[in-house]
């Protein structure tokens, strides 16, 4: 066998370092119904999001509000782990830089940034200026927030200047999941609310949503709102979430 | 950025081992048993190759959803023409075959255009001598020029050359998984490598 490049060697070691997307899990054997399903889920869903929403906002195969692709999942998604409090909050749920207040992070992120009255100030804020500039306001559990997957977080709100055609976030959910259309003070959004779902970040830039950071995000409201694309988190009810919601302005 | 680091579940070259009887089984031993209707022995050949079926079609496909299609059905239509295999024929080269042809069927169908985005996962494997900040940051850009060099290559030298160098497919089964002779694997390599060759210079250069 002739001897390897310099070149070559190098691309062998790549190998072992390339973040490929999870493997799903093929065992036990079968043709999963729920492939089938999963179109006829989608189809219906865009026949019936299609009448409601604005033209463009339903991407083939996608729930989707500007900012943002839902995907449903043939298979129930992973368990969730708990996230150890070893590193910043910021670091572990990638949410960027800390930021002194809210006024701060809004000149940085180049928006006005809404703050939830029904959640009061957050205990952190946080600003990420890439791929797109995001500001997250953190609120630390208590007993009307309690915590979900990090111990340190009873709501994450998180605000993205989003164009419709550049997607930002990616969201994969499981069977487990619910997924509903609602309405957030008279504008579009989607609720997500049981098993855990996968949030993927960053758009590459072919527009493909890479899978750059996976995280398993509990019951969501998405919505959007004159360019910037809202995103609560919180281990709360949809109607609570919809009251909060109602109150960011 | 953050980076995920993926579960590494097994390599891609399949070294997660049957246990059927508490020693491995080779391919051989275990695609004769699935002929004999050992469910169990198949499904030990799809969990050896779980991560290679799968990423070898997201080469293809660039699209997880679409290469977890690809891959599973072809594990089905495997299993279904496992008493048309040659028992002494090589197991992987044949997977493969069947792997490419399903995920380029689906991206076909897709009608996708969409460009492969690889991603390095890591600054060094576990086991590595910790580098220092200087060379792990070198080592890291390397990396990225490298990674970024291979996206910049035409289609289908970038597919030779994953299949190759990235999945560490041999030239039988890299010409299996993409559907060309073997013959063409080689001339696209070395055409791959002289480009990949000359874009590092100049990045090292410019």
């Amino acid at each position: 066998m002739a001897e390897l490049s310099p070149l070559e060697r190098e691309l062998f070691a790549l190998g072992p370092e390339i973040a490929w997307p999870p493997t799903p899990r093929f065992t036990p054997l079968r043709r999963r119904r729920s492939l089938v399903d999963r179109r006829l889920v989608i189809a219906l869903l865009a026949a019936v999001l299609a009448a409601a929403l604005a033209a463009g906002a339903v991407a083939a195969g996608y729930l989707h509000v500007p900012g943002v692709n839902i995907q449903r999942s043939s298979r129930p998604l992973p368990a969730p782990t708990k996230n150890l409090p070893t590193t910043s909050l910021g670091e572990r749920l990638d949410l960027g830089g800390s930021e002194s207040s809210v006024a701060a992070a809004a000149a940085d992120a180049g928006f006005g940034v809404r703050v939830p009255a029904g959640l009061g100030q957050p205990d952190q804020v946080f600003f990420k200026a890439a791929p797109v500039p995001v500001v997250t306001l953190v609120y630390a559990p208590r007993p009307d927030l309690p915590a979900g997957s990090d111990p340190d977080v009873g709501a994450l709100f998180m605000e993205f200047r989003s164009a419709d055609s550049t997607p930002f976030l990616g969201k994969l959910a499981g069977t487990g999941t619910r997924i509903e259309q609602v309405s957030v003070g008279g504008t579009q959004g989607v609720w997500l609310e049981g098993a855990p779902h996968e949030v993927f970040v960053e758009p590459s830039p072919s527009g493909n949503l890479a899978p750059d950071r996976v995280r398993l995000a509990g019951n969501t409201l998405l919505w959007y709102r004159d360019g910037v694309t809202y995103r609560l988190e919180a281990n709360v009810t949809k109607e609570r979430a919809l009251e909060i919601a109602g109150t960011a302005r | 950025m953050h980076l995920l680091e993926y579960g590494n579940r097994s390599g891609v070259r399949g070294v997660e081992k049957a246990t059927v009887e508490g020693r491995p089984l080779d391919d051989g031993e275990l695609v004769a048993r699935s002929r004999r209707g050992d469910e169990h022995a198949f499904e030990e050949l799809v969990l050896r190759y779980s991560d290679l079926a799968f990423r070898t079609a997201y080469l293809a496909t660039a699209n997880a959803a679409d290469a977890e299609d690809a891959a599973l059905e072809a594990f089905l239509k495997a299993r279904q023409a496992l008493g048309r295999f040659h028992e002494n024929a090589p197991f992987r080269p044949w997977l493969l075959r069947i792997v490419g042809n399903e995920a380029r069927n689906r991206r076909r169908a897709a009608g996708r255009r969409e460009g492969l985005e690889l991603k390095a996962a890591r600054a060094g494997r576990p086991g590595d001598a910790a580098p220092s900040p200087e060379a792990a940051v070198l080592a890291a850009e390397r990396r990225a020029e490298l990674l970024s060099a291979l996206e910049r290559l035409e289609p289908d030298f970038r597919q030779v050359v994953a299949c190759r160098y990235l999945l560490e497919l041999d030239v039988a089964e890299t010409a299996a998984a993409l559907g060309i002779p073997e013959g063409t694997v080689k001339s696209r390599l070395s055409r791959a490598l002289e480009r990949l060759r000359q874009q590092m210079e100049a990045a090292v250069h410019g």
